[in-house]
């Protein structure tokens, strides 16, 4: 079993849907900072928190969050 | 900036206050007892004077602002029970999470901080000064307590900084 960790598009879909942090995080009910640790992979998000990240972008969970495989060279 | 935001800084600041506060409180503690109880400057020189008006006048200023802070801080406590919405939203996971890393950060700096106390009295001479450092148990108390603040709001702090 690899060593994993979680990617996430969360900037991506953000843009997309032209969302600032602070207004992502206004609407999942966090802090903005929160947003840019998941953003940066500083922090992983509850599955609650990531199901309501993927609900807001309106795309399947794994669109937004997945594994990376970070034992790879 | 809407108001989660706003709140999320000005509680920032109010920490950053109390962190000053007990910052220099214990500084004033730390210099105080080792003048006072272990005579490193004697007491008939001019700088001895000096420093016996400044201490004493900064200790108390120290706990005039960790006092006004933490008067400000319950007032932020209190604005936030009339909005459960902005309250959850400052009380998110990842500061759930941030609060216990730091409560776990001051209980082992607390347990290292004993720790040297205990070596300081059972090998006199090992750690601080070549007679051992005379501490009076209240001054270990009231330092214990500053530690165990200063370690838990400054590893918050440390734990929410933003690249």
């Amino acid at each position: 079993m690899g060593n994993y960790s979680l990617g996430n598009n969360l900037k991506v879909h953000r843009a997309r849907k032209d969302l600032t942090q602070e207004e992502l995080a206004e609407r999942v009910g966090v802090t903005r900072p929160t947003i840019n640790f998941i953003e940066n992979g500083r922090f992983v998000p509850s599955t609650l928190l990531a199901l309501k990240i993927a609900r807001i972008f309106e795309v399947p969970f794994e669109e937004v969050f997945f594994l990376e495989n970070i034992s790879q060279p | 900036m809407n108001q989660v935001e706003r709140m999320n800084r000005y509680r920032k600041n109010l920490l950053k206050g109390i962190l000053w506060g007990f910052g220099i409180w214990a500084i004033m503690q730390v210099i105080w007892t080792a003048i006072a109880f272990n005579h490193l400057i004697p007491q008939t020189s001019r700088i001895f004077n000096i420093i016996s008006i400044f201490v004493p006048t900064a200790l108390l200023a120290s706990i005039l602002i960790v006092l006004l802070f933490l008067l400000k801080y319950w007032r932020y406590r209190w604005i936030l029970r009339k909005d459960p919405q902005i309250r959850l939203a400052l009380d998110d996971e990842r500061l759930r999470l941030n609060w216990l890393r730091s409560y776990r950060f001051a209980f082992f700096t607390v347990i290292f901080m004993h720790i040297i106390l205990f070596l300081n009295w059972a090998i006199p001479g090992f750690v601080f000064h070549k007679h051992g450092f005379s501490l009076p148990q209240e001054t270990q108390t009231q330092l214990a307590l500053l530690v165990a603040v200063l370690s838990c709001v400054g590893a918050f702090l440390h734990f929410g900084r933003e690249e």
